[in-house]
């Protein structure tokens, strides 16, 4: 046996005769199509050219502002658009007015907000204060006309947090400072924002919570509504998500909210044991019974199960007459059978009944 | 939908001010904020928006910023 061993001979040869030119020419146009498929990465890339040119020249500190906020912006828009749909506002443009050609009288009549932007310097500050008015302005614009007060004021708090909260801390600081300290004195605003916390852990405000909300905007827009009913419902959206938020593992609780506008079930779908005894039928008869009450279905379950997920839907969708709305892979923080925190990767699998039209622009 | 966000750089402020004389006016302390009425200056303007035939501008204090914002979601400026 050794004797043989030692008469077999392995030689590998590897030919590498990548020219220089190759090599960057391969750079260049990977670059190219991950710029192309991320704009606001490239609006970070200006930025940060711009960072170091200003230096050089003080015309350069207009393109660091403009784009350093712009991208920040934009990164947050496309992280939020990618667990949302019919979303109002799904990119942002600073656009420098033409100081030129502005006059009073002009102003007057047909003006828009401006909005001051120091120096690159102070940066920092220019994203705290541009930050707030976008999101006053764009997010969930449509729904925010019909809920109350508290209610927008702690969603714009929790947004604008959440956009924040990856940048220096010093941002998040002066925003937590400025903005958030007296306003959690609320106690509505602060309970809400407490609610929207535990809600994004299990990973389901944007899916789930802003979509509705969305969707709420879209069917009220244009239409006889009792304010009152709409501030009612919203809580209790709130309030069922809060719940599901915190229900432990295999917990039974209600799953289907059936309100004036939002009528949605969230289903858990992935359960080892039921797989393996029942297959998908055990699970589309269950869609087949409440598809006809809801009009969105969201259906959860671990990453693993995402084929499984997405055959159970394939394969009743044309009967319970739902479509595809959007799908997403997050980590979420659930409780145990004990309560306690655990981290797991799960899926999402948002679909939606035919039946329903809406306003709402492409 | 992409939306925009009119913004004015510092090295383009006076300009602006001067055209929507607004500049003078400021310098002899005479503008107020519209939220706090705290006198606006150079140094602490935010923002500038036209409503009912004037011209009105905003500080950047905490404050002043969330009864702009507020005023952003209910009035659509």
């Amino acid at each position: 046996m050794k004797k043989m061993f030692n008469k077999v001979d392995f030689n590998f040869y590897f030919d590498f005769n990548f020219s220089l030119w190759t090599i960057s020419t391969l750079t260049f146009v990977s670059l190219f199509i991950y710029y192309l498929l991320n704009p606001e990465k490239f609006e970070k890339l200006i930025a940060l050219i711009s960072k170091f040119l200003k230096y050089i020249s003080i015309k350069f500190d207009k393109t660091y502002v403009k784009y350093d906020l712009q991208g920040k912006i934009n990164d947050y828009l496309r992280k939020v658009s990618n667990r949302t749909k019919h979303l109002d506002i799904k990119k942002i443009n600073v656009e420098w007015i033409s100081v030129s050609e502005q006059n009073e009288k002009q102003f007057v009549q047909n003006g828009e907000l401006i909005l001051r932007l120091k120096k690159g310097d102070h940066q920092n500050e220019n994203i705290v204060k541009a930050s707030m008015a976008f999101i006053s302005y764009a997010f969930l614009k449509k729904a925010k006309s019909y809920i109350a007060k508290y209610q927008r004021e702690s969603m714009d708090l929790f947004a604008c947090y959440d956009l924040l909260k990856e940048e220096k801390s010093e941002i998040l600081d002066q925003f937590v400072q400025d903005f958030m300290k007296d306003k959690m004195d609320n106690k509505k605003i602060s309970d809400f924002f407490e609610k929207y916390s535990d809600i994004d852990d299990v990973g389901i405000f944007y899916p789930v919570l802003v979509q509705e909300l969305t969707f709420l905007g879209e069917k009220v827009f244009a239409k006889k509504r009792e304010a009152q009913n709409i501030h009612k419902e919203v809580t209790e959206l709130v309030n069922f998500l809060y719940s599901y938020a915190n229900r432990k593992l295999r917990e039974d609780i209600v799953n289907d909210f059936s309100g004036t506008y939002c009528k949605f079930g969230i289903r858990i779908i992935g359960r080892s044991i039921v797989i393996n005894r029942n297959g998908e039928r055990v699970y589309k008869n269950h869609l087949k019974e409440i598809a006809p009450r809801n009009e969105t279905l969201y259906l959860i379950g671990g990453h693993e199960h995402k084929e499984f997920i997405n055959k159970v839907f394939i394969n009743c969708k044309d009967e319970i007459g739902y479509s595809k709305l959007m799908d997403d892979t997050f980590l979420a923080t659930i409780k145990n059978k004990e309560g306690e925190d655990i981290t797991v990767m799960s899926y999402i699998l948002t679909v939606r009944n035919n039946s329903i039209k809406v306003y709402h622009k492409k | 939908m992409k939306a925009k966000l009119n913004a004015v750089h510092d090295n383009d402020l006076i300009t602006l001010l001067k055209s929507l004389n607004l500049l003078e006016k400021i310098k002899k302390g005479k503008v107020k904020c519209k939220f706090t009425k705290e006198v606006i200056t150079l140094d602490n303007l935010h923002s500038i928006f036209p409503e009912e035939g004037t011209i009105k501008v905003v500080c950047d204090t905490p404050d002043a910023i969330k009864f702009l914002s507020e005023y952003i979601n209910e009035k659509n400026v």
